[in-house]
């Protein structure tokens, strides 16, 4: 197995935010109702977080990539997970203002699949030992499949996408989804019928599309463990000093 | 003549369909996420019945296409957190071979009105008319490449019906 740099990963990244055709959607990234995690309702930290300071980015320069842009999505996309599960917050004194970093993206690449490995940290700003719980790392991975190739000279690209949630402690079976990824529609068409398994997900063709794809469920995925984490914190740790 | 007749049938509905409001507000749509679709069969196709089980067959063939591709085409976006279904109500159908398709005209067509429902079954409103084909119409040339490549209609029909649904769904 071949073990890449951060820098590739992010370079896949870079290369689907630097394509016009195809800018980055935060829904890409968002933890939907789909993912059925706990709602916040009563919870500690219910109605009180909110994305002050992100830098996902580190070394995207490098690779001409649009920093901020990338750091917005992923910002937009943190805040409307956070919106769907209660634990969005407005400006209110008792709101907490998170620090994200995007800690490390590592890529693992076979013939049979390139793995994405995501490390994401979730820190409140403030020095207060009672947000203690809302500090946390969350590490995730997803699994891009090698696509089938289609006969006939016609190019084979990406399709369907599954994704497994055993990590974040949510029954995979209510999640399991197929997605369609900028595949022409002969070709998705063709690949509609390859069967998932749970934590994997068929990947678009081609290595950099690969590297994305894995690179932007990884992501989805590390968000949705911060989530299911905020949902143990109780309210005891947040309760002010 | 005919063959042109439909391409000019189906850009005239596009341009309609460009200028038509979204019938969701913005704020509701995003707030969603897609469950799955269920489709109705509402063509009135008695007369189509009598092929051996052809056309039977190439029906149940796009229904299963057309619910698999919305599905997927809508599984992770919107990323809302309120869960909502699709109802898609197919009024117009229709299959032209090869031969036919690029010689004498028409078109592979799905036409039908796709209703967004919530969880309690209230309609918060309904895309009309969403369309997708296979065009062909390119002579005898069009004819034979068409047969050589055998290319997948029933696919191509179902993504340029997602294609459009998205575009619909996502205009301001």
């Amino acid at each position: 197995m071949k073990r890449l740099a951060l820098g590739l990963a992010l370079a896949g990244v870079a290369a689907c935010a630097a394509t016009p055709s195809a800018p980055l959607n935060p829904d890409s990234f968002t933890v939907s109702g789909r993912y059925a995690l706990p709602h916040a309702n009563s919870a500690p930290f219910a109605g009180r977080m909110r994305v002050s300071d992100i830098e996902l980015s580190h070394g995207l320069a490098a690779f001409d990539y649009e920093v901020i842009a990338f750091d917005q999505t992923i910002s937009t996309a943190i805040g409307k997970s956070l919106e769907n599960y209660g634990y969005a917050g407005s400006e209110a004194d008792e709101g907490v203002n998170l620090e994200v970093r995007l800690s490390e993206i590592e890529i693992h690449q076979s013939d049979e699949a390139i793995t994405a490995h995501v490390s994401l940290g979730f820190r409140p700003i403030e020095a207060d030992p009672a947000l203690q719980c809302a500090a946390h790392t969350s590490n995730a991975q997803f699994h891009a499949l090698t696509p089938v190739h289609s006969g006939g000279g016609q190019r084979a690209v990406g399709i369907i996408a599954g994704i497994g949630l055993a990590f974040v402690g949510v029954d995979a079976s209510i999640f399991m989804v197929d997605q369609f990824v900028n595949a022409s529609q002969n070709n998705a068409a063709i690949n509609a019928d390859l069967g998932l398994a749970r934590g994997e997900g068929v990947a678009p063709h081609g290595e950099q599309a690969a590297i994305r794809f894995a690179s932007t469920y990884a992501i989805q995925l590390a968000i949705a463990d911060y989530i299911a984490h905020l949902g143990t914190c109780t309210s005891r740790e947040a309760e002010p000093v | 003549m005919y063959k042109f007749m439909i391409v000019a049938l189906c850009a005239a509905g596009m341009a309609a369909c460009a200028s038509t409001p979204n019938p969701i507000a913005a704020e509701t749509r995003s707030g969603t996420y897609v469950t799955g679709a269920d489709l109705v069969w509402s063509v009135d196709d008695a007369d189509e019945q009598d092929d051996n089980g052809n056309y039977a067959a190439g029906r149940d063939d796009l229904l299963a296409r057309l619910e698999a591709a919305v599905e997927t085409e809508f599984a992770h976006s919107p990323a809302g957190s309120q869960p909502v279904s699709f109802s898609i109500n197919i009024e117009r159908y229709n299959r032209v071979n090869a031969l036919t398709g690029n010689i004498i005209g028409g078109s592979n067509m799905v036409v039908a009105d796709v209703s967004v429902i919530d969880e309690d079954g209230n309609v918060l409103g309904v895309y009309e008319d969403v369309t997708g084909y296979h065009a062909s119409g390119a002579g005898i040339i069009g004819a034979i490449a068409q047969a050589a490549t055998q290319p997948d209609i029933v696919g191509i029909m179902s993504n340029s019906f997602v294609a459009d649904l998205r575009r619909r769904f996502d205009r301001d």
